[in-house]
């Protein structure tokens, strides 16, 4: 039919035309566009792919102690570039394995707190009514308590408790830790993600979703949530960041990992008590830390310019 | 009742004359032409529609007149009144000009009202300004208009915030505000779109009937054949941001001369039609605002196309009569 | 049930709450609907016509069920539609769809157009392979002028016409008996307009659906309707035979509107009588009493205060609710 001649930007079809560019690539191209949030993306890589993959290029392990250089300086040409601890451990390595955990706890625990809480909050804001009320005055009773206090709360809870999930031990250190990282990341993006709900159920194409009969749960998952998370991307990166300190903050207060697993918050703590004696054994898992936690931020600011509609 | 039409226009020498028109848009992918070259005048008395479809430039003419262009806009070529050169001015030397000797009625009464003025201060505020009337005999001029445009309890409605009035009422406290200096020349960009049919007619009427007692000089904006049909003594038709034809408005609608022109005439329905066949349509869609083409806007669309149409653009050309068209193959 | 009728509509009422105060009591209500009746055949179009407040468009979505209604009933098809559960009124939806009066607004953004035309035939044929359901997704974006080559692309890379025409074939894939077209065409060009519209007649006399079409735009309505309904403030004002219609509308309000619309004809235009109304709408939430038109009604006398006017056939199928019918 004749309305094919002309294409939508108005030059004659049989000009060669883009591929059809999701609204999610577009938002990908504006991000690539932002220099500060790429390179910051380049150094976090860099970081993760050195504490996954650098301990293999160390002879020895984290628990290994050097007798012979004990608390050694930092010496970059020696076999401990950044000096070992007062058991002999490599610091370098240490700060590395650690990272593994953070790290991992970082990222899994902030991606499994995005599916919580925008399944969470787009079937609240979608159903509405006396759902939406209790699902949300739930949220704002937790929200209203402490964060730290919160994961303190579940953790001790869950640690030792004997509970499983299938297969899984609920009272091992790390998966109550898990837990609890998680259990206080959703509730914010919860409510951000029912936020969006809310004004999308009244938008055109989820009445025309209803009107070609598709139930409430495939439109919550198929057109409310796709649509929500755009808004949850951008605050999915802090997520990370607040998952990384949470779990630092516990294991800074010795309820977090348990030897033989460090993380940064742990060494972290550690070093704290060697302030007077040995910087270096704060600095270095500190200095990880608040490199990755700057990363994040720029990250964080980046996909807000890129994704965020409200900017745009 | 039937609508009277002004007397026929003046002969005198224009009070608007604009020339070689043209405004671009700086966008990320460069400049963007939506206006190319536009040449018209507005004689006293006399009400000249500007017809178009999106894209088309239309609304743009009248901001670039005003200087209200967005900041990423730029005009180029002339438009002078009384003598004066309004394109490219300072904006404060505009200001005399703005809201007394020229005015604007806009599309949207809810947004072109300040919601957080009383309508008496906004009323009273373009008098203050622009004739140096003292505070109490600006009020009773107000009234006095907002009694000439028909609103009932006038002094008592005055003292009222905009959203406290419907939309009928709005745009009639906007041409109000806009006729308050008693202007020489009228701009409407699309006046009557945002409202009902009723309130539409009542407004076209009014507007109609003190265009003819000021003697103001109209150009309205539309894309409403029917508006064109009703109110103007002349016609402009813009496609892609250039003249397509111009004339009389019985000769526009009577004898149309260009493939645009005709097409948009066929392809409207008629609340009077009999035959309700398949209605004759213009294919692809209106030519949005994109970089220069040497060649016609209309011509991926024309059905009567020559290769000269897509290398060389049309100029509008003519006869002594005032008619005009810009057409390569039925050019005057 | 009048024989043969596909929907039959019986004193529809749609009230919406107001709500207040801390307690958030009801303290008054907007009657959208306030006793629509109406039948439609199957293949038939019926024009709804209405300025703003009429509710024109709360009904197009409460004969399809998808806001609640107060009163009155919806015989589809010979069942009770609103007597139906909630699976029963999901299989019953194929046979009815609706387009929207902002195209772009109505597709999902995040989704290609294939997806969103090929939506309706996964949720009801799920056992259809990809490829089956992209062979009949191509066939009905042809059907409505759509290249093919266009499947892969995202609703903000087409025109307001075009998404129009993506909103047309995903109604129509699934062969419905009857669509809703909420003012299709108010939002796009007057050159595009004539292109949807043909489009909307063609499927039309093609694939036997009925259509209600709601519009502010008499002409447009004119020229596509069998049938025309006229509304004002929730209620019915009149409803005939389009040409019936046209040529002798009853009620005031008709008369009034049919002679503010401008018609393209500038001599027509200067010899027609006006009748021109006075003041603006009234609100839903508190309509004046007895007949709603005559605050602004030119035949207003103080019965019309008193009593509301109730339908009556004037012949020819053409009826109105009016107390001063040829004067």
């Amino acid at each position: 039919m004749s309305d094919l001649t002309v294409a939508p930007n108005g030059l004659p079809i049989g000009e060669p035309m883009p591929v059809g560019e999701s609204p999610f690539k577009a938002s990908a191209r504006r991000f690539a566009r932002n220099h500060l949030a790429v390179v910051s993306c380049i150094v976090l890589g860099f970081i993760v792919l050195a504490c996954y993959f650098g301990p293999f290029l160390f002879p020895f392990s984290s628990e290994d102690a050097d007798f012979e250089n004990i608390s050694a300086p930092v010496n970059l040409f020696s076999l401990h570039p950044f000096g070992t601890d007062d058991l002999g451990r490599d610091l370098l390595l240490r700060t590395l394995d650690g990272g593994q955990v953070s790290l991992a706890l970082g990222f899994f625990g902030a991606l499994t707190s995005v599916m919580i809480s925008v399944i969470y909050g787009a079937t609240a804001g979608y159903v509405g009514g006396w759902l939406d009320d209790i699902m949300m005055r739930w949220v704002d009773i937790l929200l209203s308590l402490p964060f730290i206090l919160l994961a303190i709360l579940i953790k001790v809870v869950l640690q030792d408790s004997g509970l499983h999930l299938g297969p899984i031990p609920l009272d091992s250190p790390n998966i109550s830790l898990f837990i609890a990282v998680v259990f206080t990341l959703w509730l914010t993006p919860a409510v951000i993600a029912r936020g969006q709900a809310v004004s999308l159920r009244s938008r055109e194409f989820v009445e025309a979703a209803r009107a070609q009969g598709m139930s409430a749960w495939q439109i919550i998952t198929q057109h409310i949530a796709p649509n929500s998370v755009n808004v949850v991307i951008v605050y999915s990166s802090l997520l990370v960041l607040e998952a990384i300190v949470t779990e630092s903050i516990l294991s800074y207060l010795g309820i977090g990992v348990a030897p033989p697993f460090a993380s940064w918050g742990s060494l972290i703590d550690e070093g704290a008590a060697r302030i007077e004696t040995d910087m270096r054994l704060l600095l270095l898992p500190g200095g990880f830390l608040a490199a990755v936690l700057f990363c994040l931020n720029y990250i964080t600011d980046g996909l807000r310019d890129a994704f965020d509609p409200n900017e745009r | 009742m039937s609508a009277e039409r002004a007397a026929s226009p003046s002969p005198d020498r224009p009070i608007l004359s604009v020339a070689e028109l043209s405004v671009q848009f700086k966008l990320p992918q460069g400049w963007m032409t939506a206006v190319d070259r536009v040449s018209f005048d507005l004689r006293q008395g006399e009400i000249v529609g500007i017809v178009g479809e999106s894209g088309s430039g239309k609304s743009q003419i009248l901001l670039s007149l005003m200087g209200l262009l967005a900041s990423n806009g730029r005009c180029t070529g002339s438009a002078v009144f009384e003598g004066q050169e309004l394109l490219n001015r300072p904006p404060k030397t505009l200001d005399t000009i703005r809201g007394s000797a020229m005015s604007m009625i806009f599309q949207d009464p809810m947004t072109s009202l300040n919601p957080y003025m009383r309508v008496s201060d906004q009323l009273t505020e373009v008098l203050t300004a622009h004739q140096g009337k003292s505070q109490a005999e600006a009020l009773d001029i107000a009234v006095e208009m907002l009694e000439r445009v028909r609103i009932p309890e006038a002094r008592r409605r005055i003292r009222l915030y905009p959203h406290e009035f419907s939309g009928g009422m709005r745009q009639r406290v906007m041409i109000a505000m806009a006729l308050l200096c008693r202007p020489e020349v009228l701009l409407a960009d699309e006046p009557t779109t945002a409202l009902d049919v009723t309130v539409q007619a009542q407004i076209l009427e009014l507007v109609a009937e003190v265009a003819r007692e000021m003697q103001a000089a109209v150009a309205i904006v539309t894309h409403d054949l029917g508006v064109i049909a009703r109110l103007c003594d002349r016609v402009i038709v813009l496609y892609g941001g250039r003249i397509m034809e111009h004339g009389t408005v019985d000769e526009i609608f009577y004898d149309p001369k260009h493939p645009y022109t005709k097409g948009l005439l066929a392809s409207t329905p008629r609340l009077d039609e009999k035959v309700h066949g398949a209605l004759r349509t213009i294919p692809g869609q209106p030519r949005a605002a994109m970089g220069d083409i040497p060649g016609c806007p209309f011509e991926p669309r024309c059905g009567l196309k020559i290769d000269r149409c897509r290398a060389e653009m049309p100029m509008l050309r003519s006869d002594d009569k005032g008619r005009a068209t810009a057409c390569h193959v039925s050019g005057v | 049930m009048p024989d043969g009728a596909l929907l039959s509509v019986q004193d529809l009422k749609v009230h919406f709450p107001l709500k207040g105060g801390i307690l958030g009591t009801t303290f008054g209500h907007v009657r959208a609907v306030d006793g629509v009746s109406f039948d439609l055949k199957p293949g038939e179009t019926l024009g709804i016509v209405g300025e703003s407040g009429c509710g024109k468009s709360t009904l197009g979505r409460a004969v399809l069920r998808l806001i609640k209604t107060t009163d009155g009933c919806v015989v589809w098809a010979g069942q009770d539609l609103f007597g139906l559960g909630a699976r029963a009124l999901r299989n019953e939806r194929r046979q009815m769809q609706i387009i929207f009066q902002d195209p772009l607004a109505s597709l999902d953004p995040r989704m290609s157009v294939e997806t969103i035309i090929g939506k309706p035939l996964r949720i009801f044929h799920p056992e259809l392979s990809r490829a089956e359901v992209r062979k009949r997704v191509f066939e009905t974006m042809n059907q409505v002028g759509l290249a093919a080559s266009m499947a892969n692309r995202y609703p903000h890379e087409f025109s307001g016409g075009q998404c129009q025409r993506i909103g047309i074939a995903r109604a129509i894939i699934l062969k419905p008996k009857l669509i809703v077209c909420d003012e299709p065409v108010s939002a796009l060009d007057v050159s595009i307009q004539a292109q949807i519209i043909n489009l909307l007649m063609e499927l039309q006399r093609s694939l036997g659906i009925s259509l209600l079409f709601i519009s502010h735009n008499l002409a447009v309505v004119r020229h596509i309707s069998h049938r025309v309904m006229v509304l004002y403030l929730g209620k019915v004002m009149e409803i005939a035979d389009r040409d019936d219609f046209y040529a002798r509308p009853l009620h005031p309000y008709s008369q009034a509107l049919i002679s503010a619309v401008p018609i393209a004809d500038p001599r027509l235009e200067r010899g027609r009588p006006r009748v021109l109304l006075q003041g603006d709408i009234p609100s839903p939430i508190n309509p004046p009493s007895g007949c709603r038109f005559r605050t602004r009604c030119p035949r207003a006398t103080q019965v019309c205060a008193e009593q509301e006017p109730v339908m009556r056939d004037y012949g020819n199928d053409h009826a109105a609710a009016c107390h001063h019918i040829g004067a």
